[in-house]
């Protein structure tokens, strides 16, 4: 019974639940540490997916779906910036809105565009590539747990340690950071903080689509209303987790892809779907409820 | 001055607004007497779905048997889509109620809701789809014997996982099921797939996740995906939006799903052997029929089993390539003629 819940294919499906939740995440905590909390990444997320399935399916190409799922992701990343930077609207409203707007907008276009309502799904949408990687598969361990993943899995490994760079190594990184936790002092330099905070907003957008072409190229090869179901919402709350480093916040996307596997492996075992659907929800309860404590310890000192 | 006068004009219109608001929601107490029929004497029927139609499934069918009613019963027809937000359910109803004569409720969410509604307004007739509500004379449930369906489903699926001639079929006995969430229409399917398997071949082991959610195809894909790791070799979807991940599993490992409520093959006649499908459509239909003929029992239960055609399992369109046997499909029939006789009974879980 327990070999039949812990094995090695636990840790792979991990890696492919959590990736989606990592590539939003990634995105998510640029704009966190402009000082901008987005909640809108729900809705950019699926307007990934919708534009990404659009352009595998019309160009026959699964980069063609990528290249459009990031252009608009850099528009939803320039509307939310247009709103939240320049007419400092509040970002919840226009987090809340971007979400609501996307799921409008993706029903409507799905129905103009493909004719159908609620799902999409065609021979013809190009997934995106596994990727076989020739020197791990001699070793089975290796092998099952890493291997023959979608492309974007490795891809947003890449992008954790590219990101992790760009904030602590660049200058654009420490620029990017000093808009959200200093502006005055940014400003002092030289540098405008609006212009970095709209960078944040549109690499954000450019990361959420990304996410939804994962989703909708990588992990499936359809779309259907609303399929992004909280995961936005799932990688913001990896991102205050990880308290906003690229490498924690990847630990803790992989913590709730863990447990979401886990979850529905319970149920084979004969634990009740009632009290297996609950366990990343306890998770996540308990695991920031680690991390307020040691917040709080560390203040007292 | 200007900048008075646009004040007092925005006022103007501000206060218009608000009584317009009030007219709207006094229009349903005094509405509710009479019923609103038209020159043409039309009978108005109003469907509302706890859902969104283009599920492929469920509430696509429902919609079906409500456009085959405005064509062959000339009926006026409407839909009014709650899009799973139960703060919509009751206002739904309450609009399909002031516009329409019959109301045609799709979704087991509305259990509460409708009884409320349904005593607000005694001369509007309420269809109610998917579960039963006792006690309400202006209620009429059509109650699915999703057991009986998926019985067929079933024993279709043990009579597949064990056939090695269908390439992906492995040797082990086992059959799998993942439900949309854990509820009594779900859990009905469930008993009756199990007891149809098991009919089939005592000793095949039948596995089933709920994934909790009825759209999020990610998440059906990744409970098929812990299934097909197990040994299962066909998955039986009951699951909405969902279960198109299911199919994606399928299709990704090369192995098996059957699917549910419309006949689904369609998606992708590789991986799809068959969906036991209800008859929603007929169903609503005869419903609107029995109302226009005068002969419709209003407050009891419609049964629809495999007696009524309301459920049966369906292979897709001639066009497509059977994945299953002409031997099974014939045994298949065996069963249902035996349900149908009595011979077998199937428990069920509602």
């Amino acid at each position: 019974m327990f070999e039949d819940v812990f094995n090695l294919t636990l840790l792979q499906n991990t890696i492919r639940t959590a990736t989606p939740l990592v590539l939003a995440a990634l995105g998510g905590l640029l704009t966190m540490h402009a000082g901008i909390l987005n909640i809108g990444m729900e809705g950019m997320i699926l307007i990934g997916a919708f534009f990404g399935v659009l352009g595998s399916y019309f160009f026959s190409s699964s980069l063609m779906g990528v290249l459009l799922a990031v252009l608009s992701g850099t528009l939803i990343g320039l509307l939310f910036g247009v709103f939240t930077i320049e007419l400092k609207s509040d970002e919840f409203i226009i987090g809340i809105a971007i979400n609501i707007f996307a799921g409008g907008l993706t029903v409507f276009l799905l129905r103009s565009i493909f004719g159908v309502k609620g799902a999409f799904s065609s021979p013809d949408i190009m997934p995106l590539p596994d990727v076989h990687l020739p020197l791990i598969d001699k070793i089975p361990f290796l092998d099952t747990i890493f291997n023959n993943h979608s492309l974007f899995v490795y891809i947003s490994w890449i992008l954790v340690l590219v990101v992790y760079v760009f904030l602590y190594k660049t200058p654009y990184g420490y620029w990017l950071r000093a808009a959200g936790e200093h502006p005055e002092s940014l400003e002092n330099v030289g540098v405008s903080p609006k212009k970095m905070k709209y960078l944040s907003a549109i690499l954000c957008g450019i990361f959420c689509g990304l996410a939804g072409a994962h989703l909708s190229l990588g992990y499936l090869t359809l779309f259907t209303e609303n399929m992004s179901a909280g995961k936005g919402f799932i990688a913001l709350a990896a991102i205050i987790f990880g308290g906003s480093n690229p490498i924690k916040t990847f630990g803790a996307a992989l913590l709730f892809g863990f447990f979401d596997a886990l979850g529905i492996r319970l149920q084979g075992v004969g634990i009740p779907s009632q009290f297996t659907q609950m366990i990343p929800y306890l998770a996540t309860v308990f695991a920031l409820f680690v991390v307020a404590q040691r917040k709080l310890k560390l203040k007292g000192r | 001055m200007n900048k008075k006068l646009m004040s007092i004009l925005s006022m103007l219109l501000i206060l218009s607004m608000v009584f317009v608001g009030c007219a709207k929601k006094e229009a349903p107490s005094t509405d509710s007497t009479d019923v609103p029929k038209d020159a043409k004497g039309e009978l108005k029927v109003s469907l509302v779905v706890a859902g969104g139609l283009g599920d492929r499934s469920f509430y696509d069918s429902s919609n079906a048997g409500l456009e085959m009613a405005k064509e062959k019963l000339g009926i006026e027809g409407k839909v009014l889509e709650c899009k799973n937000d139960p703060s919509l359910y009751g206002d739904q109803l309450i609009q399909a109620s002031n516009i329409s004569d019959v109301v045609v409720v799709v979704g087991f969410e509305f259990y509460d809701v409708i009884k409320e509604v349904a005593q607000e307004f005694p001369d509007k007739k309420y269809i109610y789809i998917d579960n039963t509500v006792e006690g309400v004379d202006n209620i009429t449930c059509i109650d699915y014997m999703e057991n009986e369906g998926s019985f067929l489903a079933g024993a279709l699926a043990a009579m597949a996982t064990n056939d090695t001639n269908i390439k992906g079929m492995n040797e082990e006995a086992k059959v799998g099921m993942v439900g949309g969430m854990d509820i009594p229409v779900v859990r009905n399917f469930q008993v009756g797939y199990e007891a149809g398997a098991k009919y089939v071949n005592p000793d095949v082991k039948v596995e089933t996740i709920f994934a909790g959610d009825f759209e999020d195809p990610a998440k059906g894909k990744e409970s098929a995906l812990a299934l097909y790791a197990k040994g299962v070799d066909i998955v039986f979807q009951v699951a909405g939006k969902t279960g198109e991940g299911v199919f994606e599993a399928a299709k990704d490992v090369n192995q098996y799903a059957i699917g549910v409520d419309t006949d689904q093959r369609f998606i992708n006649p590789d991986a799809i052997v068959a969906s036991m499908t209800k008859g929603i459509a007929l169903s609503i239909y005869e419903s609107i029929d029995r109302i226009q003929k005068g002969e419709f029992k209003s407050g009891s239960i419609y049964k629809y089993g495999i007696n009524e055609n309301g459920v049966d399992v369906a292979f897709g369109t001639e066009d497509m390539k059977q994945i299953v046997t002409e031997d099974m499909i014939k045994k298949v029939n065996e069963i249902k003629e035996k349900i149908k006789t009595g011979e077998i009974t199937v428990p069920e879980a509602k």
